[in-house]
């Protein structure tokens, strides 16, 4: 029995058990309501008349008044500032200039579930950040290991969206406070014609540029399928953070291996007797995954390892070998052949003419590089690869 | 100028018609929620009969309290909880001060678990005899009331964390001693 059925199940026998008191509770309910005193006008006499004069100048101030705050008001709500959430689950929230939420957008579908039940609009923004934060942990996206939030501002000036940041930073604290959980938060501010790549919200395609800008190995195609928690765990590790954002908290490092890990690995799985500190490890990803690429090089050969960045587990081998092959030497030649004598009691049946007789190829004699080294060909080299690989799911 | 409003939920829409006497609209509320209501006066006086006494009284004083009700734009099911929380309360405050009069046909043994077995009710009577008593409000708000973890630490007044921690450390036990039964 799952979760579902159990609650399911817990809920029909609960409600089983309640009795149906509605018409005692309607009979309590019935009770005439307690009489009113009834109030009485006191009269103060009559009050002065005021000259038209005045009347006029006063009614004239107060619309004065009620226009000009009315003008501002109108000023400072107009304004719209877009921030968007990005964990994995993508929301945008318009803030107004009262700092309150006036519309709300799921990107995905994720963001949709989510907030199905939940309405931001009309909240004060640090009401809803704190929210929305709380949502995020309650349903899973936001963990000890995945502690990663992405908070985009657009539409704002610099003063404005440094104003923003406090006020969500704060939030989102207020919201881990409650928990045990310790966030990292990402906040930049990028142009309001930011370009989007493919479906991904304009604050993540803004940092998947800025990755890739700055990567000699990540390109943008790779690194719009990562999760926030790997972009920012890419960032982090290559230092790459945009020029305009600001990183409060340490991002979780708990999911990845570490790079040592990795190259001991690549180094325990190569055929050849190399230490780790000779193996060069470097960020990639793999299958919309992220992976680090561990590359061997030995006198014969070089040998790349694709490593999960997460399992550790060896997800593609490729070896190149770095020298050509030795040369086999040729056949020896052939005996001449002979005018068979068919007298011959020992040999009846003659060799057809024509034929030569065909001796033996003679097998080349192993190079010295190959009596020391002996390297694997590169079927048997994947079969060992393969059988360290599972070695290591086992473990892992 | 601020162009939000708040909308309404059903349920706080029944409140306000509540407030202005409607008996109808209470009588919805009733038989949408005496469900939730008695699971959690159940969980937290483990008695029958107080439970059922409590429910009655949490949608008295919904009738009575409901103009004083501030909407939100949120179901207002855990308000009415924080009611039945409140009044079961009042009720263990009393009962431990008044003197207990035995009954005459009682059953030695817990008579909510003899009752539950005679009812048949296998699974809320493994939540209420065999989970603390944490556990069992958690995992009834939870499944009954449909409320969510973080307004279950709001109405019990926990961290959010430790709601998280109980509610699966609860399944954990129901699927375990619920496994062979079922």
């Amino acid at each position: 029995m799952n979760e579902s059925q159990l609650n399911k199940r817990l809920r029909e026998e609960v409600e089983q058990l309640a009795p149906n008191r509605l018409e005692e509770l309607l009979a309590a309910c019935d009770a005439p309501p307690a009489p009113r005193k009834d109030g009485r006008v006191i009269s103060f006499g009559q009050q002065p008349k005021r000259s038209h004069w005045q009347r006029f100048v006063a009614i004239a101030a107060m619309l004065i008044l009620i226009i000009g705050i009315g003008a501002f008001a109108g000023v400072k709500g107009m304004s719209r500032t877009i921030l968007t959430f990005d964990v994995n689950p993508s929301v945008s929230v318009m803030v107004n200039g009262f700092n309150r939420v006036c519309q709300v957008q799921t990107n995905n579908a994720d963001a949709a579930f989510l907030l199905a039940d939940t309405d931001l609009k009309g909240k004060p923004l640090s009401e809803a950040v704190e929210e929305l934060t709380e949502e995020f942990i309650e349903a899973g996206y936001i963990t000890d290991a995945a502690n990663g939030i992405l908070v985009t501002v657009q539409d704002a000036s610099a003063a404005r969206a440094e104003q923003l940041q406090q006020m969500v930073l704060s939030s989102v604290e207020s919201a881990a406070d409650k928990t045990s959980l310790r966030l990292a938060v990402l906040y930049q501010k990028i142009d309001d014609d930011q370009a989007t790549i493919g479906t991904l919200s304009a604050g993540k395609s803004a940092l998947v540029q800025t990755i890739a800008k700055n990567s000699k190995d990540l390109d943008e195609a790779e690194l719009k399928n990562l999760s926030i928690q790997d972009l920012l765990y890419v960032m982090d590790t290559l230092s790459v953070k945009p020029a305009s954002a600001k990183l409060t908290g340490v991002v979780s490092r708990a999911n990845y291996q570490n790079s040592d890990v990795i190259a001991a690995l690549a180094a325990q799985a190569c055929p050849a007797d190399v230490s780790k500190d000779s193996v060069t490890t470097v960020l990639d990803c793999f299958d919309r995954g992220l992976a680090y690429v561990a590359n061997v090089v030995t006198d014969t050969a070089e040998y790349a390892y694709t490593v999960s960045a997460t399992s550790g587990q060896i997800l593609e081998a490729v070896v190149t070998p770095t020298t050509s092959p030795e040369e086999t030497q040729e056949p020896t030649p052939t005996a001449t052949p002979t005018t068979p004598d068919p007298t011959d009691p020992v040999n009846p049946d003659p060799v057809p003419s024509g034929e030569p007789e065909q001796t033996p190829a003679v097998e080349p004699p192993p190079t010295p590089a190959e009596e020391i080294d002996n390297p694997l060909s590169p079927e048997d080299f994947y079969e060992k690869v393969k059988d360290f690989a599972d070695a290591l799911d086992r473990i892992f | 100028m601020d162009e939000a409003m708040t909308h309404l939920t059903p349920d706080e829409e029944r409140i306000l018609k509540i407030a202005n006497g409607d008996r109808d609209a209470l009588s919805t509320m009733y038989l949408q929620h005496k469900g939730a209501v008695f699971g959690f006066a159940l969980s937290m006086l483990h008695d029958r009969e107080r439970a059922e006494d409590v429910m009655q009284e949490t949608f008295i004083q919904l009738w009575n309290s409901a103009a004083s009700y501030i909407p939100r734009g949120k179901e207002p099911l855990s308000w009415l909880l924080g009611i039945t929380k409140n009044l079961a309360l009042r009720r263990l405050r009393t009962d431990s001060l008044s003197v207990s009069i035995p009954e005459e046909h009682s059953d030695p043994a817990d008579p909510l678990d003899h009752y539950l077995a005679v009812e048949n009710k296998l699974i809320l009577r493994t939540v209420l005899t065999k989970l603390s008593e944490e556990e069992q409000q958690i995992v009834l708000l939870h499944a009954v009331s449909g409320l969510k973890h973080r307004e279950i630490a709001d109405l019990l007044d926990l961290p959010l964390s430790t709601v998280l921690n109980k509610y699966r450390r609860a399944l954990q036990k129901l699927k375990k001693l619920l496994g062979e039964s079922i």
